[in-house]
């Protein structure tokens, strides 16, 4: 790791954590940040760059970055977003911290925005929704004015706000978690911080996955209503060719929902400096003591994570199958009735438990312990559901297309 | 984009989502079997599920004696979550679909069903 700068402003209240893996062609962010109408003192920014390129891109706002901080990762690494975030957060000097886009633009009352939020809320976790134009000719970045972004070509805008915040049919997957998160730096590191597992690895990454632990922890989670992002297309912003890890087909990652549905408070990987920091071995937190796990080297390996070892050994220490929790019990698996959680229905606990040490052994016994009537009924389910979805999928996309073949232009 | 990446893309999605919901709701029937062991006629089942389809089979299994007796709603809206809880849901178990729960945590988080859910 090397340190290119660091920050030595006072008493900020907020730390702005940037990212880039080498790929970033503009920081443009940080130009609206030297915009903003609070004192600079305010805030400060931590630039992390996850290999050993020092941006050419950053040059031009040199001033404004406070930190800036190389993680020197060998080039056959795969990108890790997570690492990313928690050596922003180490760094972070600030009371709140803010992991966003560091392409997008914001208006003058950004940084003034969050902090009031926080005034309001102070258990809260905040997202900025991000308004996002498709238009091709606005790449290379030229500084465009807000209006144009938000006016034609803008995929997002529904009457002045994000299709997101407006949405209330699926919030999960319209609303942009991964555009700006702020969160209290102390609540991050009682999470413990951001989760380094390899299921984050590459594209299918993102803060929300804090989010939905600092929820499990109580926090609050709001989306600001008056206070948006503004992005604009360049190439790769889709992420195709990516390697993406286990999603729910809409690309949110399935470890993030685990652990919103699990009610899971700590990552399931830990960052080692985190930890110090949240079990207060650490009496002296600075960046030079920011830890990257020699494994990861390894683990993380291009050609090695995909290959098909790697993939068996993804097994949560806890997961749900069919109804029946199944924990990680040395070097076996146990399972029992997901209902048996409930305090009405605690007994079931010993009545339903089973233990096997594989995976596969487990599941089949489990199937076996169901009754013959619901061994009867599920593959019943199991076509039905399959076969009315694809039979209502088609007929949406039949819907659709023939609406647009048939619409008339508007004049 | 080609046709046939974005048809590999769709079928992939389709697959992942299907499989995903299908093992939550075939985990909600199974617990809503089991539940009979120690359902006491104080407590009511409820269950929130986000889809017609889902309704239906739930109802066709009470029909035919599967599952016990319970009340089945369909969220398709935050604010459905809400006809629920004015409807005096509050005091029974509520079971809740993974793929609902993911959906609408913050209005479930914030209702007064919080203490009564079983999320599968």
């Amino acid at each position: 790791m090397k340190i290119i700068k660091q920050s030595i402003r006072v008493g900020s209240k907020v730390s702005l954590i940037l990212l880039d893996w080498s790929v970033r062609e503009s920081f443009h962010f940080l130009h609206y940040l030297s915009k903003q109408d609070v004192n600079r003192d305010l805030f400060e920014v931590i630039v992390v760059e996850y290999y050993s390129r020092i941006s050419e891109a950053i040059r031009p706002f040199h001033d404004e970055v406070d930190t800036w901080v190389l993680l020197e990762m060998p080039e056959d690494c795969y990108c890790h977003k997570h690492l990313m975030y928690n050596a922003g957060i180490v760094a972070a000097r600030g009371d709140i911290c803010v992991i966003c886009d560091s392409d997008a633009m914001v208006k003058p009352g950004f940084i003034r925005a969050i902090i009031t939020e926080f005034e309001n809320y102070p258990k809260a976790v905040l997202h900025i929704d991000q308004f996002r134009n498709a238009r091709e000719d606005l790449y290379p970045f030229r500084y465009p004015d807000f209006s144009e972004v938000t006016g034609i070509g803008c995929i997002n805008n529904v009457g002045g706000k994000t299709r997101g915040v407006v949405d209330d049919k699926d919030p999960i997957h319209n609303r942009n978690y991964g555009a700006c998160m702020c969160a209290s730096r102390e609540d991050l590191i009682t999470i413990g911080g951001a989760d380094e597992h390899i299921d984050y690895l590459g594209h299918i990454c993102g803060p929300y996955e804090m989010t939905f632990r600092l929820v499990n922890f109580g926090r609050r989670e709001i989306w600001h209503q008056r206070e948006f992002m503004y992005h604009t297309w360049h190439p790769g912003q889709a992420g195709i060719g990516n390697y993406v890890g286990p999603h729910d087909g809409r690309y949110i990652s399935l470890a993030a929902i685990d652990a919103l549905v699990n009610g899971r408070v700590l990552p399931i990987t830990e960052n080692q400096t985190i930890r110090d920091i949240r079990l207060g071995n650490l009496p002296d937190v600075n960046l030079e003591s920011f830890q990257i796990c020699s494994d990861y080297f390894r683990q993380w390996n291009v050609e090695k994570f995909l290959s098909s070892a790697q993939q068996s050994d993804r097994q949560h220490s806890r997961s749900v199958w069919r109804g029946f929790v199944i924990d990680r019990d040395g070097d076996g698996f146990c399972a029992y009735l997901k209902l048996a959680e409930n305090q009405l229905f605690s007994q079931l606990h010993n009545k339903i438990e089973l233990c096997a040490n594989t995976i596969s052994e487990l599941r089949r016994r489990l199937f076996q312990r169901l009754p013959l009537s619901i061994r009867l009924v599920l593959p019943i389910i199991i076509f039905l559901t399959y076969l009315s979805r694809g039979v209502g999928l088609g007929y949406l996309y039949i819907q659709k297309r023939f609406s647009s073949l048939t619409k008339v232009p508007a004049k | 984009m080609n046709f046939r990446l974005r048809l590999h893309r769709r079928w992939n999605q389709f697959c992942i989502e299907t499989s995903l919901r299908l093992d939550s709701f075939l985990g909600v029937v199974v617990n809503l079997y089991f539940s009979r062991y120690k359902l006491t006629s104080a407590v009511q089942i409820i269950v929130l599920v986000d889809s017609w389809r889902e309704m239906l089979l739930l109802g066709l299994l009470r029909i035919l004696t599967v599952i016990p007796r319970h009340k089945v709603y369909v969220i398709k809206r935050s604010n459905d979550i809400y006809r629920v809880v004015s409807g005096g849901a509050g005091q029974n178990l509520v079971f809740v679909t993974n793929s609902l729960y993911s959906k609408h945590y913050q209005s479930l988080l914030r209702s007064d069903l919080k203490p009564s859910l079983v999320i599968i």
